[in-house]
């Protein structure tokens, strides 16, 4: 009897400080502001195709904001993807200059 | 300038599908205004007429690279240089690429600058200039698989660009510039259109194709449009032009605006 109350705090104490440590950190985390989401790629892509903006890679773009882009309950790439695959025919027009050397009124 | 933003809304207006505007280099400075402003006044004027990207060729070097870096954060589009690096750790100076995604097409534009363009002054101990068809072998077959249509921005010159279509495939339509061509047509190379059009902000060209749901172009086309008077001055980008003109007033006699030779 005697024996076996020497060796309950033994048994017992690691236990019991792995269970605090489990509540403190819980606690902890519970205690850190909400990350904002980190948006996949796919999410700006289709912003900037909304706002005709450019969507830039590789270079890291800020991620938008939680109020800028609602979230959804479905991957925002799946639209992209389907887009693609189900794509018509397009007519691309490029507008383009090259070596105009700074002129802002070449005719001038 | 003004002329050309009036004829790049006209065109917006008529064309429907995708429309891309784009510079294929050495466009930043030259002229006195631009050249003293290092660029301010071609990228405010730009960025108003909704340029979507620009590769850097010799001419835009020449304001140097720190400079460069200021304008980029002012424009609303993308500088892009694929092969201009860093000497310390060869990675980019400016974005290689940008991908841009229009009506469900995910188009990549890669951007290279030709290899003897100068860099000045202490920016030659600073940055190189790398192989563009080695550069392009190494973007190209990744950008091939993120997107639909893959457009080349290059200031490597007409014949450059012919060459880097043999060595690189998946290239889709190059936009070049440097060797100043008019032209009536696309040039087709394999399976790659390639096409320029002349030089000082005097014509705009417009190259249109149509490409099939599995990325194969047809009906493709390449014509000049001189900015001739009949396109009246865009308000907008003529009093960005004035307020810059006031603000670096041409000196008589005009100064030499040759660039410092690279050490």
């Amino acid at each position: 009897m005697d024996h076996r109350l020497q060796l309950l705090p033994f048994r017992w104490a690691p236990r019991l400080a792995l269970l605090a440590l489990i509540v403190v950190a819980g606690t902890l985390t519970a205690c850190q502001p909400k990350s904002e989401p980190t948006l996949p790629p796919a999410t700006q892509v289709v912003a900037a195709a909304e706002e005709a903006t450019n969507t830039l890679e590789p270079t890291s773009a800020p991620p938008a904001t939680a109020t800028e882009v609602p979230p959804s309950p479905e991957p925002i790439a799946e639209p992209v993807q389907r887009q693609r695959r189900t794509a018509e025919a397009t007519t691309l027009t490029i507008l383009h200059t090259n070596d105009v050397t700074g002129e802002t009124d070449p005719c001038g | 300038m003004a002329r050309r933003a009036t004829a790049i809304k006209q065109e917006r207006a008529t064309n429907d599908g995708i429309v891309l505007v784009l510079d294929a280099g050495s466009s930043l400075t030259g002229q006195w205004v631009s050249t003293i402003s290092k660029g301010g006044v071609m990228v405010e004027g730009m960025s108003l007429m909704g340029y979507d990207a620009l590769t850097l060729g010799q001419m835009d070097l020449t304001a140097g690279i720190d400079a460069l870096k200021e304008r980029e954060q002012e424009a609303t589009f993308p500088f892009l240089s694929a092969n201009l690096v860093s000497v310390e750790d060869e990675q980019p100076v400016f974005q290689p690429y940008v991908i841009l995604e229009r009506e469900g097409r995910r188009i990549a534009i890669l951007g290279l600058t030709e290899p003897d363009a100068m860099v000045v002054g202490a920016d030659a101990a600073r940055f190189k200039l790398l192989d563009p068809i080695a550069t392009a072998q190494q973007y190209v077959p990744e950008l091939r698989d993120q997107a639909d249509i893959l457009i080349v921005l290059s200031h490597l010159g007409f014949e450059e660009d012919k060459l880097l279509t043999e060595a690189v495939g998946g290239i889709d339509v190059i936009i070049g510039g440097n060797t100043r061509q008019l032209m009536q047509s696309p040039e087709v190379v394999g399976n790659t259109l390639i096409a320029q059009q002349g030089y000082l902000g005097e014509w705009i060209g417009r190259f249109q194709a149509t490409f099939s749901a599995e990325g194969v172009p047809s009906d493709f086309s390449e014509e000049p449009i001189a900015l001739t008077p009949e396109f009246e001055d865009d308000p907008k980008v003529a009093e960005v032009m004035k307020k810059w003109d006031q603000l670096y007033p041409t000196p008589t006699p005009l100064p030499s605006l040759t660039p410092t030779p690279a050490s």
